[in-house]
């Protein structure tokens, strides 16, 4: 499976300090995701989590020559949402009341449990991405099972065939899925849990 | 914290290679390192859990959002400085500005929309018209593969052609339709037909394979008159409103102007007048894909593409706005007055002239089925329009 990156980490950032309009758009495509993602495991509020991943990209882009390299880009957006959602949090447990509230670090980058929730951001939407990129038959047949959650039985009586073909089919778009994010420059910089992959 | 020698374990533990002892400790370490770790080893382990997960992401749209970033730094814009680094900033995104500010433009309505402008209540009207002109009525010409051309309105009914295989009828109720007849030896897939609505006109027609269409005033659809190719091909000027029958083997295409969509058995309204500077379409249920501008992109109820000259926005769709029309109600949402008189203009087959510039935006829901004195009488009592009457001209003035 070849896959081709336009763009490695470093000349990224680089020709994002530059201000290229084009690196900016595929730092966004690589990001949006975890962002909105780990900010809706924060505050479960789409809206406010699409708002601030948006307003991280903004501010990142309004600050782009001072950034100094990709991590730190990484670490800033993810910053941003995290302050955000924090604050959202807090706000709404004042008007509600509830007992549902977030302690703010004086420094998130330094909480372990924040770096957890940023890899986790960034694994499940490395998951997500990769199984965009299967064959459409394989994708369909993924979808079925892991978002629509259809049992074994149910997706082989609607493509009229055996449980036994659709297990097989599943394993091998599973493999598929697995050459993909071994292909993933993400794999380098994260943890991708392949016990999901595990044949039960 | 992160190391690439677990990476490897993992995929060990793909491949249902096992695990060395030194390998199960590094993996047991890192997983007892934190809570966060663990549980989320064990989320990812649950495929219903990791259905949820995958739900979550599949509900966001990046293009929505790009698109929403696009415009609040373009606003950012006009805040910077003068000078080289606003000059620098605008011509990056100046790419995207046409795109911005359409979507400013849709997006300035709705804001205003939701602060909860009433729509005017009106009582009773000032404007007396000679001879009053009445709104669109089932009017439309036909015209056949071989170039003759029949009118069609109400007083027509029956069998009023017959071309390859179809009999061509007008029911009581003025709907058109194309009905197989006999043997459907018909094979002759480039015979088109062509149906125009005038200015005050309008029709609901059924073609050969079912398929609902509802024409709006000014507008015309040119079909094949039997759908025995392996596709249904449609050409649309103006605006309708289409119920397309389901036929996985017969994909369905309407091309207008620049945009071409595809369809897959669905309710969708398409909006392309050429006086209009951009074309909408709005998809109310299945599923349709819009390509315009070298730009695709695929609709989900209940979204809609707008599309400029310059390229094509996705926007969330108000289906009864959209399709308002069709239900026989005029729908404006915070339009200016340039946009309401152009559909009066198509409605009541008038002329408009402008005398000064009218700045209030109009929200307004209106039966289709007044005289125009009616509907002009609604209008100016919000005191913000007046209209003059010369036979089938209209003045506008503040």
């Amino acid at each position: 499976m070849v896959k081709q990156l336009p763009y490695t980490d470093i000349e990224l950032a680089e020709r994002i300090r530059n201000g290229d309009t084009e690196a900016f758009r595929a730092l966004f495509d690589r990001f949006i995701r975890p962002l909105v993602y780990f900010g809706i495991k924060f505050t479960e509020d789409q809206a406010e989590s699409e708002d601030a991943a948006s307003e991280a990209f903004q501010s990142l882009w309004q600050k782009r020559t001072t950034m100094k390299g990709y991590p730190e880009m990484r670490a800033y957006l993810f910053s941003i949402v995290h302050n955000r959602s924090v604050n959202f949090v807090k706000r709404r447990s004042l008007i509600k009341a509830s007992h549902k509230s977030l302690l703010a670090q004086a420094d998130p980058s330094l909480d372990p449990s924040v770096t957890a929730r940023m890899i986790q951001a960034e694994t499940m939407a490395a998951i997500y991405k990769a199984i965009d990129k299967l064959p459409s038959h394989q994708r369909e047949l993924l979808h079925r099972l892991y978002i629509e959650e259809q049992s074994t039985s149910e997706i082989a009586k609607t493509m009229g065939t055996t449980s036994a073909h659709v297990r097989t089919a599943k394993a091998r778009a599973l493999a598929t899925l697995r050459e993909i994010l071994s292909d993933e420059a993400l794999l380098k910089s994260c943890i991708i849990f392949f016990f999901l992959f595990s044949e039960k | 914290m992160i190391e690439d020698h677990l990476i490897n374990i993992l995929v060990k533990n793909i491949t249902k290679t096992p695990l060395s002892d030194e390998e199960t400790r590094q993996l047991d370490e890192w997983t007892n390192a934190s809570d966060e770790n663990a549980r989320f080893l064990a989320q990812i382990r649950d495929e219903s859990k990791l259905a949820v997960e995958l739900h979550i992401l599949q509900n966001i749209h990046p293009q929505d959002i790009w698109n929403r970033l696009q415009n609040d730094l373009l606003q950012q814009e006009s805040e910077i400085k003068p000078g080289e680094r606003r000059r620098h900033v605008i011509r990056l995104f100046s790419k995207y500005a046409a795109a911005a500010a359409i979507i400013v433009a849709i997006l300035i309505p709705i804001y205003r929309w939701q602060r909860g402008i009433k729509p005017v209540r009106i009582e009773q009207h000032d404007i007396v018209l000679k001879a009053d002109l009445p709104p669109a009525s089932n009017k439309a010409t036909l015209t056949l593969a071989d170039g003759s051309v029949i009118a069609l309105h109400d007083s027509v009914h029956g069998v009023i052609a017959r071309q390859s295989g179809n009999t061509v009828r007008i029911d009581d109720n003025g709907e058109l339709a194309y009905l197989p007849s006999g043997n459907n030896a018909g094979s002759f897939t480039n015979v088109v037909n062509t149906v125009r609505t005038p200015n005050g006109g309008k029709m609901h027609l059924v073609l050969p394979d079912q398929t609902q269409v509802w024409l709006n005033a000014g507008s015309a659809i040119t079909y094949p008159v039997s759908f025995n190719g392996g596709q249904r091909r449609i050409t649309l000027e103006g605006e309708a409103y289409f119920d397309v029958t389901a036929d996985p083997h017969r994909p369905f295409f309407v091309q207008t102007g620049n945009t071409s969509i595809a369809v897959l058995g669905t309710r969708f309204n398409i909006r392309s007048y050429k006086d209009d500077e951009r074309s909408v379409a709005t998809l109310v249920s299945g599923k349709i894909s819009v390509s315009a501008n070298g730009k695709m992109a695929e609709l989900k109820p209940i979204r809609q593409a707008v599309i400029t000259r310059e390229g094509m926005v996705l926007a969330d769709a108000d289906t009864t706005e959209a399709t308002a029309w069709k239900d026989g109600i005029f729908s404006f949402k915070a339009e200016t007055i340039e946009g309401v008189m152009r559909e009066v203009a198509r409605w009541y087959d008038v002329q408009i002239e402008y005398k000064g510039k009218v700045d209030r935006h109009f929200t307004a829901v209106i039966s289709r089925d007044v005289p125009l004195s009616k509907l002009l009488g609604l209008l100016q009592k919000t005191g913000s329009v007046h209209f003059t009457v010369n036979g089938r001209a209209i003045i506008v003035s503040p």
